[in-house]
């Protein structure tokens, strides 16, 4: 049944397809040679739109000056074809086709670094939001713009002009576009239904998160930007070769903000969206801008407003719905992931060394002084639960043992692989090295799926493949039996946002072990589980510390779940360690007792 | 000096917690119905006034159909009140035409001052800029109305659950920023070109002085301060179209050096 309705949606999928390619094919032969024209145009703009996709709607950065990164490929072009007279006009155009391809490959490089130099100062920042990445492109946008006009050899006002390459003529051109842009959209759709597209959306959906299961989330965002802009510099530089004109308007503010409106009518994070988007609003505005400039000018930015308020998602995914149901009568099912049990456990060797020791850790958020000299030591193959009562520094415990970036007192040392000294080790090579943690309150990526985000946390930090679509995903079979157990199983396909409360929890809990780090840090797993989850729970996580090697330290507030399943249990209070021992040491202290049970002794 | 009243828009901009691009819009559209105004024979002042007014109208309407529905998506207000800024400045183009209008100053008198002469407009300009920014710091820190303000901003769900009206706190907010920026416009009018993109390019400077300045009155006076006193030095003594270069150069070098903004640098 399933195989059978993958086959109609395939089927349907790929005669729409075709439709459009044999439309695009016979351009040139129904359409007048303006069309034909106004067409070419508009592919190297769906392609430059199809970048700025990539880069903001996949990635989720707002890129407000893309067109920076286009122009710059036009000017690549038009530099190293004309000559420029002393007042600044073009006097000669000169290159063959292979001075043109050179002109175009420099573009990409100039744009990619440039862009690199923009995201790597945005992006380092440690207080940086995603408004800050918006408002320095759009500064660039503008700036580019103003200094365009005082250069000489960008041809100043004027611009450069008149360097089209007349190899090629208007039917050439029209195929050579229409290529340009079915590799760009190729590349994109590649990409992003790729492992590596589900790094792009957990970036957009969940920095933080992406950074906590071991991804260098700036220098990735870096580099996709650098990419994007490499994109739309290979549009900017066919452009130039087809049109032969560069001047600032290519650089500014108002082409930026057509790309962006492009992309969101269209429908940000699709790749067809913006290409519908871009060809339709190109062709349209080209009919109407003669009769009604202002007034079409003006209903396309009410478009655009009305479209970020109401339908944010663009037009494409609610039209592709509608087409779905009244084509097929139902959704898509042929695209599920799921799991499989991975390698059963490994050796176990070292049990009962130290894993993590502190000693004396102090720490303070400004005036607050949180922790005041804690000393314990964690062993492997143990669980040990963190208690205390609220306010004693159990989470910031926790934060701070995952985040070496934190200013402390003290020293913390790891015995892992590949690291030994806490301090200064950033959340994403912590975790890389084998240290992950579990927050308090669930932090997933929104858009992705349950074996999505799996996946992802199974990857913990490498690379995924930019082609490979992984289907079956191999996972620790203690990963398996946690889903089965917790009923995420029936959910693998649902995106993480529409879970309720508790298999969210589970969900987090689930990535956190598929990441299958040396050392866990879970702070209160258990939260919002039913008692009977709990158990069962509790249950995985004994046998993952017992049987296959894990360290678990764990925050709990249950005393009798602490009792059943601690190995050791450490008492914090007031910022420093008020007993550490086995479970019925701790109930049988008398100073545990007295400070944090409540429980008077009888006089 | 212009620069002076980037503070009024830097200002709003920080208080507000919502990112406006559409403040350079609400400046033009100040300016131009003061524009309209003094050309039916109103007087300057009252003319401002009338832009003012215009442009608190237009916010109010802004906020009702776009800005309120956008709380929860801070990226797409982003998004929206840029739309907003093309819609108004192609309204201003249908209604005006492309043209560059002239506006003249009011009182072309020159004031010695430090032994140059000095445009009396300017320094009108000054104390317009100066009184506006101790009416606002004034209520913002002394009256029950700045109070409530304030706590919107530190904690909307609180205050909403101590039966603060959340959004009509923000909606007064947002008109009296729209008020602010179309005041601002219209009395920069005599000593600005004025066409259908005016002031666009000080949006982007204007953010970075509010990135620079953080949430704090005192620290976004002192930005603009010093990156209008940096543009002015700059285009002063070099070249004026590289000025807008070197405000963003300067800012972006500052927000390094100060990341929690230039009036927390000793935390």
């Amino acid at each position: 049944m399933i195989a059978w309705r993958l086959d109609r949606h395939g089927v349907v999928r790929a005669a729409l397809l075709l439709a459009a390619g044999v439309a695009a094919m016979l351009g040139p032969v129904l359409g007048d040679p303006y069309t034909v024209y106004l067409l070419t145009q508009a592919f190297i703009y769906a392609a430059l739109a199809v970048s700025l996709d990539l880069v903001w709607g996949h990635a989720g950065i707002l890129d407000l000056g893309h067109a920076v990164w286009f122009g710059a490929g036009a000017l690549a072009v038009g530099v190293m074809t004309t000559t420029v007279g002393r007042d600044g006009m073009v006097v000669a155009v000169h290159g063959g086709p292979g001075t043109y391809v050179a002109a175009i490959l420099l573009g990409m490089a100039a744009s990619a670094a440039a862009a690199a130099v923009v995201g790597a100062y945005c992006f380092s920042w440690r207080g940086s939001t995603r408004f800050y990445v918006a408002i320095v492109t759009l500064a660039v946008s503008v700036v580019c713009e103003a200094l365009y006009l005082e250069q000489r050899w960008t041809g100043g006002d004027n611009g450069l002009f008149g360097f089209q390459l007349r190899q090629l003529d208007r039917t050439a051109w029209y195929y050579s576009c229409l290529a340009l842009l079915g590799a760009t959209l190729g590349l994109g759709v590649v990409l992003t239904r790729s492992d590596f597209g589900l790094l792009m959306r957990a970036i957009r959906d969940n920095e933080a998160r992406a950074r906590h299961l071991g991804f260098r989330v700036d220098p990735l965002k870096v580099a996709i930007l650098a990419g994007g802009a490499a994109l739309a510099a290979l549009a900017g530089g066919v452009y130039g070769a087809a049109v032969g004109l560069v001047s600032s308007p290519l650089f500014g503010f108002l082409f930026s903000t057509q790309i962006v409106v492009w992309v969101a009518i269209g429908g940000r994070g699709t790749l067809l969206g913006p290409v519908l988007g871009a060809i339709a609003l190109e062709l349209a505005s080209s009919s109407l801008d003669r009769s009604f400039p202002d007034q079409w000018q003006l209903l396309v930015g009410l478009a655009f407003v009305a479209v970020v308020v109401f339908i944010p998602d663009g037009l494409l995914p609610p039209l592709g719905r509608l087409l779905e149901r009244l084509a097929l009568g139902g959704r898509d099912h042929g695209r599920e992931r799921r799991l499989v049990p991975g390698r059963a456990a490994e050796e176990i060797q070292g049990r009962g060394s130290v894993v993590a020791a502190l000693s004396e850790v102090t720490f303070a958020y400004g005036a607050l002084q949180v922790l005041r000299g804690v000393s314990m030591e964690v062993r492997r193959s143990e669980l040990l639960c963190l208690i205390g009562p609220n306010g004693a520094g159990k989470s910031t415990l926790m934060t701070l043992v995952g985040d070496g970036t934190m200013r402390y007192g003290g020293t913390i040392r790891f015995d892992l692989e590949g690291v030994r000294d806490h301090r200064g080790c950033a959340v994403d090579r912590l975790a890389r090295q084998g240290v992950i943690r579990k927050f308090q309150t669930p932090s997933l990526f929104e858009s992705l799926t349950v074996a999505e985000t799996l996946l992802l946390a199974r990857h913990r930090g490498r690379l995924p493949s930019p082609w490979r679509r992984t289907r079956a995903i191999e996972v620790p079979a203690a990963v398996v039996e946690l889903c089965r157990l917790t009923g995420l199983d029936r959910h693998l396909n649902v995106r993480a946002s529409a879970l309720p409360h508790g298999l969210q929890q589970a969900l987090e809990l689930a990535a956190t072990v598929a990441a299958w780090p040396d050392l866990l840090l879970l702070d209160e797993p258990t939260a919002g589980l039913t008692a009977q989850e709990r158990r069962v729970v509790g249950d995985v996580l004994r046998r993952l510390s017992r049987h296959q090697g894990r360290t678990i330290v764990l925050i709990e507030h249950d005393l009798d779940f602490v009792d059943e399943l601690a190995d050791r249990v450490v008492v914090l209070q007031d910022g420093a360690v008020l007993a550490d021992g086995s479970a019925e040491e701790i109930k049988r202290s008398e100073r545990v007792r007295q400070s944090y049970l409540g429980v008077s002794t009888p006089p | 000096m212009l620069v002076l009243v980037v503070l009024g828009l830097g200002i709003v901009l920080g208080l507000m917690d919502v990112i406006n691009l559409a403040q350079s819009g609400f400046m033009a559209v100040g300016v131009y119905a003061a524009l309209t105004a003094v050309r039916h024979g109103v007087e300057f002042w009252v003319a401002v006034l009338i832009g003012t007014a215009a442009s608190a109208l237009l916010g109010a309407i802004a906020e009702l159909v776009v800005i309120r529905r956008l709380y929860a998506r801070p990226l797409d207000t982003l998004l929206a009140t840029w739309g907003i800024s093309l819609v108004v400045v192609d309204g201003i183009i249908i209604v005006f035409g492309h043209g560059p209008q002239a506006f003249n100053e009011p009182f072309v008198v020159g004031v010695p001052l430090l032994g140059v002469l000095y445009p009396a407009y300017r320094l009108v300009l000054v104390a317009a800029a100066v009184l506006a920014i101790a009416t606002l710091a004034a209520i913002v820190r002394f009256t029950p109305w700045g109070l409530v303000a304030r706590m919107v901003m530190a904690n909307a769900p609180l205050s909403r659950s101590l039966g603060i009206n959340v959004v009509r706190v923000r909606q007064v907010t947002f008109v009296i920023g729209s008020a602010l920026a179309g005041f601002a416009g219209a009395v920069l009018g005599p000593i600005q070109g004025i066409d259908p993109y005016y002031a666009t390019s000080l949006v982007a400077p204007a953010f970075l002085a509010v990135l620079l300045g953080g949430r704090s009155l005192p620290g976004l006076v002192l930005a603009s301060i010093v990156l209008a006193v940096a543009t002015t030095v700059f285009s002063r003594y070099f070249n004026p179209v590289y000025a807008t270069a070197v405000t963003v150069g300067v800012a972006v070098v500052l927000l390094r050096l100060f990341p929690q903004g230039l009036t927390r640098w000793r935390a």
